[in-house]
């Protein structure tokens, strides 16, 4: 049996097969249908500081291989994430990510350390990047506060830091280079692309936010040519994310660098995506005869 | 509050039969291996491509137009590429469906009253199916009115026909029943119905939604009880994304004014919701 071990700085995981934010919910919705307790980690949807009722409908659209969402991050709030989703998301027995997003480097601040409080958070995850809220284009864009971001969230809690970086920037290593600085102990990468689509029998947007992030297989080619490109340029790990359906696809990130990945948007075409593709990950690694993931972690041979 | 998606289940449903039974509309008959049998106004979500190429990307959501120990019918209209490759598929293919997912009809004692517009008549098939059987002394308590463009898109007609319910029908072009929309007739016979001081019924309504606001008006002003089966793009189907809300009138729960149309529809009523 191959080893499928994998650390993200100070978190070691059973195997690299992590959900991402925002297509896993709080867990409740998906354990119906999969077990979530399989995975090396699930990052559950984004918590912010209020609560937030989202954007306005219609808030996804299909693309070509590949969707737009504009959800606004809707979500509880701190308070009730704490009271009422961590009790559930305990009993799932799988290490927790929880991703937070705030609209100053003081709400990161808050969200961390009230986090850190909580034992079963194994780590958190900085979103910085979301395309669809005033400010979450702010950050991502700019190394400065990117790495002010981190470091203050770095300096908040004991827990291991990842920051989810935006692709929607001219030069994405540098920004990864700022989240180092900052302290980060992995990097996440990528959050969605921004995009749009257009009805041309009523020539609206087909998104009421107008533009919204693209996910899905559309996606994949790009977000590689990130990781990649980061792979080269920082030395904490990296988790790949964007587009990744199959088994085959998480073998193209973990080559280009990646020492984890996530599956995102697969999971609302098949619900049990992230665990097909690990048992996938592990039929590839058998065939090819790769003892150890680690093995295939940045193996591109060029 | 009860969630109906913990009954629901994965299965390859082979086709058993496809017919086109309107201009772009068709009659799929899938083999139903449900964990749970749906009730009436639930959906199933449909992958209408294989496993191995992603587009299109995401399931589709239909709702269940008849059912029967062995199979299930959906009705659909040819609109975009999920509709497209769905009419395509021939008897035997293997189609990945998840379901029974969402809420049901809500169903009382009183007289229900179906009403249904263009490719929104299916689910009220099945409500005149599980109905007419479970009342079957007073057939009578369930009638039916069927609203198209035309003629040949009035749907579903034999299913009532055979479930033994009245039936009204309107047509925008006068080509059958009456002319004009099927809001205008449900007005008159709610109407006349108060006025022989029957008792009033309970609207079960499916259509476009400019139709469902115009019905829950209607209902509104007779104060009659309106449950609409409303329909948005719903990308994973089983609460997990947050892309099928609904603006509701007031907070609901924690997801306040904005509710998943999935879990907590696709049926919801009309009164809560805000037009």
């Amino acid at each position: 049996m191959a080893n499928l071990e994998t650390h993200l700085g100070s978190l070691r995981l059973d195997n690299p097969i992590l959900t991402a934010s925002g297509t896993c919910g709080y867990g409740e919705e998906l354990e119906r249908f999969v077990a979530l307790s399989r995975l090396g980690a699930i990052v559950c949807k984004t918590v912010t500081r209020h609560p937030r009722a989202g954007n306005t409908p219609p808030r996804t659209c299909e693309t070509p291989a590949g969707m737009l969402n504009a959800i606004g991050l809707q979500n509880v709030g701190i308070e009730k994430f704490v009271s009422e989703k961590l009790p559930y998301l305990r009993r799932l027995g799988v290490p927790l990510i929880v991703n937070v997003a705030g609209d100053s480097v003081e709400d990161f601040a808050f969200l961390t350390r009230t986090l850190s409080t909580h034992v079963e958070v194994a780590a958190i995850e900085l979103n910085i990047s979301c395309p669809n809220v005033a400010h979450g284009l702010d950050f991502a864009t700019d190394p400065a506060l990117t790495e002010e971001i981190v470091a203050h969230a770095r300096a908040s809690t004991d827990l291991p830091i990842l920051a989810k970086l935006s692709p929607n920037v001219t030069d994405i290593t540098l920004i990864a280079r700022a989240a180092e600085r900052g302290g980060a102990d992995a990097l996440s990468l990528v959050n969605t692309f921004v995009g749009m689509s257009v009805d041309t029998r009523t020539r609206r947007p087909r998104l009421s936010n107008i533009s919204g992030g693209l996910s899905g297989p559309a996606i994949k080619p790009l977000a590689l040519r990130a990781v990649y490109r980061c792979a080269g340029a920082v030395k904490i790990p990296l988790v790949g994310i964007g587009g990744i359906m199959t088994a085959e696809d998480a073998a193209e990130f973990f080559i280009c660098g990646a020492s984890a990945v996530q599956i995102g948007t697969a999971t609302f075409a098949q619900p049990q995506a992230a665990t097909d593709v690990l048992d996938g990950l592990t039929a590839y690694m058998e065939k090819h005869g790769i003892a150890d993931i680690k093995e295939l972690v940045g193996s591109l041979v060029v | 509050m009860t969630s109906f998606s913990i009954s629901a289940s994965r299965f390859a449903a082979c086709v058993v039969n496809l017919d086109e039974i309107a201009p772009r509309c068709f009659r799929l008959r899938l083999q139903a291996k449900f964990a749970r049998a749906p009730r009436a106004g639930q959906f199933v979500h449909v992958l209408t491509r294989g496993s191995e190429h992603f587009d299109p990307l995401l399931r589709r959501a239909f709702s269940i137009a008849s059912l029967d120990i062995e199979s299930f019918d959906i009705v659909f209209r040819v609109e975009g590429k999920g509709t497209s490759a769905l009419s395509c598929f021939l008897p035997g293919t293997p189609l990945d469906v998840l379901g029974p997912l969402g809420r049901p009809f809500h169903i009382s004692t009183s007289p229900i009253w179906l009403v249904g517009g263009g490719v929104g008549v299916p689910p009220l098939a099945m409500l005149a199916q599980q109905e007419s059987r479970a009342r079957i002394l007073e057939p009578q308590s369930i009638k039916t009115f069927v609203g198209a463009r035309t003629s040949v898109e009035l749907l579903c007609l034999d299913d009532f026909a055979r479930h033994e319910v009245d039936i009204v029908t309107a047509t925008e072009d006068g080509s059958a029943g009456f002319h004009g929309y099927v809001t205008q007739i449900l007005e008159t016979h709610l109407r006349e119905h108060l006025l022989a001081s029957g008792l009033m019924p309970m609207v079960c309504a499916c259509g476009p939604t400019p139709m469902l606001s115009a019905v829950a008006k209607v209902c509104a002003r007779f104060d009659v009880a309106c449950q609409v089966s409303l329909e948005e793009s719903m990308p994973c189907g089983i609460g997990v994304c947050n892309g099928c809300v609904v603006a509701m009138k007031d907070s609901v729960d924690e997801y306040g004014r904005y509710q998943r149309l999935c879990v907590h529809g696709p049926v919801m009523w009309a009164h809560e919701i805000n037009w």
